[in-house]
């Protein structure tokens, strides 16, 4: 199974292993699959991209709620009964993403041994152990405020994110955004503008479907 | 402040498509919709090569961090042309 969408027509594409899609209907929803005797992927890179290029067809043509890879029912029974059991929670979701694209972002600091030169000097009577911890200290207290920063300035843009995680001292600051697809320009117009404020490293990546918003929010 | 390494177009390109694969990584294995019961997911050593991903990352950040460049992930970067 690739993704969930309402649309009633496959995309005008081979899926994996060069295999023909369909939709498999219920409910008014439509899975998008593509038949397989067996099928054991070892997550290869050119296996991902088959089933990513599947997806970003559907996302085209309409709202879509993508699989997580390598989701294999036995028969098209099973996927009948999943499409009617949880056909209101799928629904509810295609409305969350309609019109709307996933971007991910992932900050750090530019320069952080510049950062740590400047760190106050908080030395004194402590020792240089305490002194250290002390420089570290503040270092990550103001890279956190830097990350708390440009999530409060993307946020206003996107329709909804992930919560963000990691930050300077344990890896990049990392989130997703649901963004309209009309407001992804101004989006990474943003992204720009806190490079250049910031002096932070921001990369964001997109327009992805969206595989970080397919849960019922909270 | 020191000059920055230089770092060959090709080098960049690597390093983009690095980015752009984890973030791929990211969603397919760890997002998307997830059901339980008659499907089952049919991805041999996802663990393994998810680590493997991650420790890769890792290393490309550290160097973007280094060397004071953004990483752009060419194929997938946001671009107007795109959409």
């Amino acid at each position: 199974m690739y993704g969930i969408t309402d649309a009633t027509e496959p995309p005008d594409r081979r899926g994996l292993r060069d295999a023909r899609l369909s939709v498999i209907r219920e409910s008014g929803l439509g899975a998008v699959v593509s038949v397989h005797e067996s099928l054991e992927l070892e997550a290869e890179e050119d296996e991902l991209w088959a089933h990513e290029a599947v997806v970003e067809a559907l996302m085209e043509r309409g709202p879509v709620l993508p699989m997580r890879i390598g989701s294999v029912a036995a028969d098209p029974v099973a996927v009948v009964s999943l499409l009617r059991e949880r056909s209101a929670e799928f629904r509810r979701a295609l409305e969350r993403v309609r019109g709307a694209v996933e971007v991910g972002v992932r900050a750090a600091p530019r320069n952080p041994s510049a950062e740590k030169a400047q760190a106050p000097a908080l030395a004194g009577a402590a020792g240089p152990g305490t002194e250290y911890m002390l420089a570290r200290l503040s270092e990550k207290t103001r890279d956190d405020e830097a990350a708390a920063q440009i999530h409060a300035a993307l946020r206003p843009l996107a329709r909804s994110h992930t919560s963000p995680n990691g930050s300077a001292g344990s890896g990049p600051a990392r989130a997703a955004y649901l963004v309209d697809r009309e407001r992804v320009d101004e989006f990474a117009g943003r992204v720009d503008e806190l490079q250049r404020d910031l002096d932070w490293s921001i990369v964001c990546t997109g327009p992805w479907p969206p595989y970080s918003f397919t849960e019922e929010p909270g | 402040m020191s000059e920055p390494r230089r770092v060959t177009d090709l080098e960049r390109a690597r390093q983009a498509r690095e980015v752009s694969l984890v973030d791929l990584v990211d969603r397919l294995l760890d997002g998307g919709v997830v059901i339980h019961g008659d499907i089952t997911l049919a991805v041999a050593d996802v663990d393994l090569l998810y680590v493997g991903l991650r420790a890769l990352v890792a290393s490309v950040e550290t160097m973007e961090k280094q060397l004071g460049i953004p990483v752009t992930a060419h194929s997938r970067t946001l671009d107007a042309t795109a959409l």
